[in-house]
């Protein structure tokens, strides 16, 4: 591998890390505060994307900065509402039911995102415009470094610095770390419950939302199925950095980017199996993940 | 009740055929028709196999159909590829089918399964993904990759296809109605507790898992030799969901509801086979709704019994078998081991003990002595530790310092499930039973150590299979009778008064036949009636059962009434030991208690917490 293509591939690395990441904070953030697997998670992706689409090839009928600016507020608005709405609709009714239950119903709305999509759209790939301008910043040897893969960057650990002020430094980010602590407890001192757990849904799905634009502009197209693969990916990331961390779906993401970019260098036809190759061996090793708190059942 | 053991095997038996008959016949003149029942019979092994791991043992696989895939696989590479050309071979290949199938889910249920969560569900999520690409690249030579492997033979037929699944659905059946399938249960409902009366839960876990897979293998063996080609993307993650959803709307933890839901949604299937988007979304939207109104699926844990229904029509069928003096008598019951304490050792003795969670030092050089017969107390202010000295003495927790020995030998390292099969046993401080399982089967899952039928004998019913379930039968209810619980021996363990359910979580310790007796707060949430019945209890579980008692209790009238001796824990440490009267009086007991300069100084026989 030359230095240059390294370099190029570093950088892809870094660019669907991010992506990586901002999806992975949304399960992590939702499993630390409910303890459920969101299935749907990756499906919100696709959601999004879909959203800009139709926003810029539907409603505007020129992609000026504004309506782009507009599809991917309504993305994120659309992908929030949507979270919330599944949260309240399917999730709280088994808030107390038995774990399997919950999974299951994340798993049904997974797949009923999907096929509604399907219905929607239809099921071929359709072309993902150009939201974000990807122009040659400049050039490594003769490689061009553009410009999408620096502002996904950029604009991810922006976020990513965003949400750890939110969660640390905020009255709604302290209630939600309470919650995610002790539910019971929150719920005595005076915390309403159900709302911080939506204000999680929430801020998942935006994020979601946001790498949902990184993310179908890299890979050019959207389609139904487009959320499941990135969805799995980011939740492999998110039990590598410890699942219910912060800081360890950020690491997780950049992790899998990582691996997921340079293994496709010299390998395409096995990223997939490398990556869950790592979920095995950190279950193996370390199953609380790299800056997870292993848990204890009282007796 | 019909008893007759023959009896009933024959009625099940003329029901297949009968059955069978009457499809044979439908099949006999349409080729659709007879495609349809072949596809029935495997979703039905398909949905039956993946209820053993969902309903039964409690975990969410999501990768089943790769599991067919493999077994689909391996069957049609066998005999396209490697084995003579005739049907005779097909079993085989079925069978070597669902072992391949089973060794895959030995590789990725070792990692996965031993952890707590839902590790499985993503584990097998992935391996469902990566089996098509392996399937596509590195077994390429013989699959034949992307391109698909064609010309294997159609061996499946009707007849075999019913045989096959007759025969996968009573081995399921065999295995969950016996204590095996009763281990699994117990899993499902509370694993310490599982593991802290002797089973060994990885194990079991493992163990269901595999042979999960094992008929998902066969299934696909069925399914390659009915289409006579495979392609790797016809098992992707909506097959795994199809199998899923017949087990949840069929019901978790009934074969019943996976046999009709197997048919019934096949059916759908076949009638929708050009609406496929619409079907899966209701399969979605089915998923959502069943879990939010109805998540036990239309069956729950019901069971269809043929000679049931029958009974209910045709008295003359009722009756009791007339050699039921014989069966007692030849009624295998479990071992109840004879303990050898050797002359001066005590029967549980700590030295050094002491375990840190991070920071926190919760126990330090405990040092806790036991001799044969005794009733001995463990108490303390909250926090002091107790139950976490319990926890280590049982294995759930490993100590960091010191050695526990049981009857002179050590047992630190063990497992909870081997420290129980050892001799020690326990109750736990928030009552951990096995809720939905019958009073009776919650002890009889105590036996599991004690019991000398392996899975071999439950499948095929063997007659030490029959003699070890009476036996356990007879020794529960013998267990039951001495607490005066005889006649709630079927009802369901969390329909019983809060009082009845303490005392089964210690008829479940004794039924281990245990030497020591760990009680974790038994009076808490009784009334003084209660709580002085209790007393009366635990002296007569002392004689009658020969073990030795350490208890934890905060109702200092029931421990000053009946401990011989008392051990004080305060900050993880012990601070007094004696006799009741000395505790009493013991100032630094006082102190633990009430604080310093407390004017009350009339002990801590008065402040009864």
């Amino acid at each position: 591998m030359k230095p240059a293509t390294f370099l190029i591939t570093f950088i892809n690395g870094l660019q669907l890390g991010s992506v990586y990441a901002l999806i992975a904070l949304g399960y992590t953030m939702v499993y630390g505060i409910v303890k459920l697997i969101n299935f749907a998670h990756g499906d919100i992706l696709m959601v999004g994307s879909y959203v800009v689409l139709f926003m810029l090839t539907t409603v505007f009928v020129a992609q000026t900065l504004l309506a782009k600016i507009i599809a991917v507020a309504a993305a994120i608005v659309f992908c929030v509402v949507l979270g919330i709405v599944i949260d309240r609709v399917a999730y709280t009714p088994l808030r107390s039911a038995p774990r399997i239950s919950a999974l299951i119903t994340a798993i049904g709305v997974s797949l009923a995102l999907q096929i509604i999509a399907q219905l929607i759209f239809g099921s071929e790939q359709i072309k993902f415009p150009e939201v974000i301008i990807n122009e040659t910043i400049f050039k490594i040897g003769k490689k061009p470094v553009k410009s999408l893969p620096i502002i996904t960057c950029i604009v991810s650990v922006v976020l990513m610095l965003l949400l750890n002020l939110f969660v640390n430094k905020t009255k709604p980010g302290r209630a939600m770390r309470a919650v995610s602590e002790d539910m019971g407890a929150a719920k005595l001192m005076g915390i309403n419950v159900n709302n911080t757990i939506s204000l999680t849904f929430a801020i998942g799905c935006s994020l979601a939302a946001v790498g949902s634009v990184f993310y179908a502009q890299k890979v050019g197209y959207v389609k139904p199925l487009m959320g499941s693969l990135p969805g799995i990916k980011a939740f492999i990331a998110a039990v590598f950095g410890g699942i219910g961390s912060i800081p360890g779906a950020v690491l997780g993401g950049f992790v899998i980017g990582m691996l997921e970019t340079f293994v496709n260098y010299f390998a395409s036809e096995y990223v997939d199996a490398v990556v869950y190759g790592l979920l095995i061996v950190v279950l193996l090793v370390r199953p609380a993940g790299i800056l997870g708190k292993p848990m204890r059942e009282k007796v | 009740m019909v008893k007759r053991k023959g009896l009933s095997s024959l009625i099940n038996f003329i029901g297949i055929l009968v059955l069978f008959l009457v499809m044979r016949s439908a099949a006999a003149n349409s080729v659709s028709m007879n495609t349809l029942f072949i596809q029935i019979g495997y979703s039905i092994i398909m949905a039956a196999s993946l209820n053993l791991a969902c309903g039964y043992l409690g975990e969410l696989p999501l990768g089943h159909a790769g599991f067919m895939s493999v077994g689909a696989y391996t069957a049609a590479v066998l005999t396209t590829k490697f084995l003579p050309q005739t049907s005779a071979v097909y079993p085989l290949a079925l069978v070597c089918g669902g072992l391949m199938a089973a060794f895959f889910a030995f590789l990725i249920g070792v990692p996965a399964l031993r952890l707590k969560g839902d590790y499985l569900a993503i584990v097998t999520l992935g391996f469902g993904e990566i089996i098509r690409v392996l399937i596509n690249t590195v077994f390429s030579p013989l699959t034949d990759g992307g391109k698909g492997l064609f010309g294997i033979p159609t061996y499946a037929t009707f007849t075999d296809t019913f045989i096959v699944t007759v025969l996968c659905v009573a081995a399921l059946y065999m295995i969950v109605r016996s204590r095996h399938g009763r281990a699994t249960i117990a899993i499902r409902e509370n694993d310490i507790a599982a593991e802290s009366s002797g089973v060994n839960v990885a194990n079991y876990k493992i163990r269901m898992f595999v042979i999960s897979a094992f008929f998902a293998g066969i299934a696909g063996g069925i399914y390659a030799h009915q289409l006579g080609v495979l392609t790797a993307a016809k098992f992707d993650f909506n097959r795994s969901i199809d199998y899923l959803v017949m087990v949840v709307f069929g019901g978790m933890g009934s074969l019943t509801g996976s046999i009709f839901a197997g048919s019934a949604l096949t059916i759908v299937q076949y009638l929708m086979a050009s609406l496929v988007e619409y079907r899966q979304l209701a399969y979605a939207l089915l998923l959502i709704v069943m879990m939010i109104f109805r998540p036990k699926g239309i069956f729950g844990r019901w069971e269809f019994s043929l000679t049931r229904l029958l009974v209910r029509f045709i008295p003359a069928l009722r009756g009791e078998p007339k050699n039921i003096d014989r069966l007692n008598a030849e009624a295998v019951r479990p071992d109840i081991p004879v303990y050898e304490v050797p002359a001066d050792t005590p029967v549980l003795r700590t030295s050094h003990l002491g375990i840190r969670f991070g920071g926190l030092q919760a126990a330090d050089n405990v040092e806790l002595s036991l001799s044969e017969g005794e009733i001995v107390g463990l108490i303390g202010p909250n926090g002091a530790g107790k139950t976490t000295v319990f926890n280590m003495l049982t294995g759930v927790y490993q100590p960091t310092d010191g050695d526990i020995r049981f009857l002179g030998r050590s047992i630190v390292g063990m497992k909870p499930c081997e420290i129980a099969a050892v001799g020690i046993t326990r109750t736990f401080q928030n009552i951990r039973l096995f809720k939905s399982m019958t009073v009776l089967e919650n002890i009889e899952v105590a036996f599991q150590t004690r019991m000398h039928d392996n899975l071999a004998d439950a499948l095929l019913r063997t007659k030490r299979f029959r003699r070890a379930e009476r036996g356990a039968r007879q020794r529960a209810l013998e267990i039951l009778s001495v607490f005066g619980m005889q006649d709630m021996a079927d009802q369901r363990a969390d329909s019983l008064p809060y009082g009845m359910q303490r005392r089964l979580e210690i008829c479940r310790a004794l039924a281990a036949g245990p030497k020591v007796l760990l009680l974790d707060e038994p009076a808490a949430g009784m009334n003084p009636t209660e709580t002085h019945e209790l007393m009366e209890t635990i002296r007569v579980i002392r004689d009658k059962f020969g073990v030795t008692i350490l208890l934890i209790e905060h109702d200092m009238k029931l421990v000053m009434g009946i401990c011989e001796r008392i051990y004080v824990l305060n900050y993880g440490s012990v601070i007094a030991e004696g006799t009741p009267d000395e505790i009493r009086n013991n100032p630094e007991v006082i102190t633990a208690y009430l604080g310093k300069n407390n004017p009350v100084n009339e002990g801590v026989g008065g402040a009864t917490c």
